[in-house]
């Protein structure tokens, strides 16, 4: 069997994990950057008249896709993934233009009745004057990358104009807490977990996920349609929040906590035959209807 | 009925237009420029207005506003009437994304190549046959397009366009003699066309670099080329760019904010009044609800 790992060339030693484990599962291991993938539409290529190569590598030709997306090339992961849409991979286009969008990713895990804070999100400062209710800080501004806390209104203006025009910026309440937990989930399985406190030193220690915990990380999961994530959890109150869900987690950072490799999970998922793009079940009965409606209509 | 336009705080012509005719049209319309459009918990707000209470949006956003643009659109999906499917504003906006869409549904495009690799697009350059077309990927009215005579020329136009810290894009250059196709497409039908040919010495032709219009009436074939890009792109009011080449026509563009000054005024027609009477008629008969709008859809497209 032969897998394709496409990444980021800047996080190529945080995946070598993931591509030490794919050795030892598949007969033929391809490492390909994402920036060096090329993309032809040309009638040259058959059947469908479109392919990705990697050198002289036609990537469908692969049993395994692997994506490990970053939001700096995340239109090239989406067109890779849109374009090998027939091949075997852990989530389809669709559901990682979920992880393309802030918004619309707690869209969705609102949908399916998960807590998450609320937010307001805008794409110039300019419609902060507009906000219903005002806003109370501080604040967290959260643009495609890195988010940074606000006190003020005035602050607030300046750090959303520091970014391009139009970018989505999403802003919440911050959670007071000194201790989050990452949970990483395959399939309807928690696989590892770990507690990370932030005091004077960040401190990383394997957590055992009750039950409770366990069930919303995997609610998470089936919610955005992927075979596997991350999920950054706080605990607000007595309740559980979902702040992050990742594709892209540290591997290392998992290991070192827990001493699961989750890396290992993954591949083992892929080398299962399992495939991603599980789909909402509405979607499914759309699909049924679209494929039998010219009979029902006759 | 009451609506309003989405679009950028500087509005063009086209949308002072639309504006004004809808205005006419519509009991309540109105502007609201996307810099003061805010998201709040899965709801979008105008000046303290949600937005899912209209009848109806019609959207006009801009390339630097896509991303929030299709977030919002996505939120008020299946609760008013809108012209376009909110994916189109991310697939007409990204030159790529358009051919690739149009490709799978089995229509003509350019042969077409895009790659972040300098030394990937090295490789490529030995095999492509000259004049080469080298674009930004989001670039528009003919900005950020390039013709390479040479590969010597092409590497210096890559290392121009590198600036830019997008993907590079090829596509092969169809002969022609300076003009191509502009089609108006609304629901479902080509309601003008027009000629467009470039300035002496310039290859392209869009209008607003100096190219000039004269309308066309379009044969049976171009008009159902039009029509079917259209469709596969998920808008019914959008400009299908075709060009004739020598081995018949081919889709090269659409524009999901489609400009019709030139088109109006080789025309004669009003196209903003007929946008409106459309988008009237069909927030009339539209059914909201998911499933309905599904349905709907699947029994237009039979019909179509």
């Amino acid at each position: 069997m032969k897998i394709v790992i496409v990444g980021d060339p800047k996080r190529e030693k945080k995946d070598a994990p993931i591509v030490e484990e794919a050795r030892a599962k598949f007969d033929e291991v391809v490492y390909a950057p994402i920036d060096q993938i090329r993309f032809d539409i040309s009638k040259k290529s058959k059947p469908k008249g479109m392919s990705v190569r990697f050198g002289d590598r036609d990537l469908s030709e692969f049993d395994y896709v692997l994506p490990v997306p970053t939001f700096a090339h995340s239109e090239l992961f989406y067109t890779l993934l849109w374009m090998l849409e027939d091949s075997r991979k852990p989530f389809s286009a669709d559901q990682y233009l979920l992880f393309m969008n802030n918004g619309l990713l707690r869209n969705r895990l609102r949908s399916k009745r998960l807590k998450m804070r609320g937010y307001i999100s805008v794409a110039s400062n300019v419609s902060l004057d507009n906000v219903n209710g005002g806003l109370e800080f501080p604040l967290l501004v959260r643009p495609p990358q890195k988010k940074v806390k606000v006190s003020s209104m005035g602050t607030l203006k300046e750090v959303i104009s520091l970014y391009k025009f139009g970018t989505p910026i999403l802003i919440d309440k911050p959670v007071s807490t000194d201790m989050d937990t990452w949970v990483f989930v395959v399939g309807n399985e928690v696989v590892a977990s770990y507690k990370s406190y932030q005091r004077k030193e960040k401190i990383s220690v394997p957590s055992v996920t009750g039950t409770k915990l366990n069930r919303i990380a995997v609610k998470a999961r089936k919610a955005v349609g992927c075979d596997y994530c991350a999920i950054r959890f706080l605990l607000k109150g007595d309740r559980w929040v979902i702040d992050t869900v990742s594709l892209s987690p540290d591997f290392a950072n998992f290991q070192n906590a827990t001493g699961v490799n989750v890396a290992r999970h993954i591949i083992s998922n892929a080398a299962e035959g399992k495939s991603g793009a599980e789909r909402m079940w509405f979607e499914k009965i759309e699909d049924f209807v679209k494929r039998n409606i010219p009979i029902l209509s006759k | 009925m009451k609506g309003c336009i989405i679009g950028p705080r500087q509005r063009s012509d086209c949308e002072l237009w639309l504006l004004e005719e809808g205005k006419k049209a519509f009991s309540g319309f109105f502007y609201a420029p996307m810099t003061s459009v805010v998201v709040k918990n899965n709801r979008v707000y105008f000046k303290g207005k949600d937005l899912s209470e209209l009848d109806f949006v019609i959207p006009r956003i801009p390339r630097t506003y896509m991303w929030f643009g299709y977030n919002i659109l996505r939120l008020l999906e299946g609760k008013l009437y809108m012209p376009i499917d909110p994916k189109s504003v991310l697939i007409s906006h990204n030159k790529f994304w358009t051919l690739l869409a149009l490709r799978e549904a089995g229509l003509p495009v350019p042969d077409t190549y895009m790659t972040a690799s300098r030394k990937t697009v090295s490789g490529l350059l030995d095999e492509m046959k000259y004049p080469v077309v080298m674009k930004l990927l989001y670039g528009s009215l003919g900005k950020g397009v390039m013709f390479a005579n040479t590969k010597q020329s092409a590497i210096s136009f890559m290392d121009t366009l590198e600036r830019f810290k997008e993907p590079l894009f090829l596509e092969e250059y169809i002969k022609n003699p300076g003009e191509d196709i502009r089609a108006f497409v609304l629901g479902g039908e080509v309601i003008g066309a027009m000629k467009r040919i470039a300035e002496k010495d310039e290859l392209r032709t869009n209008i607003g670099i100096g190219g000039s219009g004269e309308p066309l009436e379009l044969s049976t074939k171009l008009k159902d080329l039009a029509i079917k890009a259209a469709a596969a792109l998920g808008m019914d009011v959008t400009g299908i760019d075709i060009i004739e080449g020598p081995k018949g026509p081919i889709i090269i563009e659409a524009n999901v904010n489609v400009h019709f000054e030139g088109l109006t005024r080789a025309l004669g027609t009003n196209i903003a009044k007929e946008i409106v009477e459309y988008v009237k008629s069909e927030v009339s008969t539209q059914h909201f609800t998911r499933v309905e709008k599904m349905f709907a859809d699947i029994l237009k497209k039979q019909k179509s």
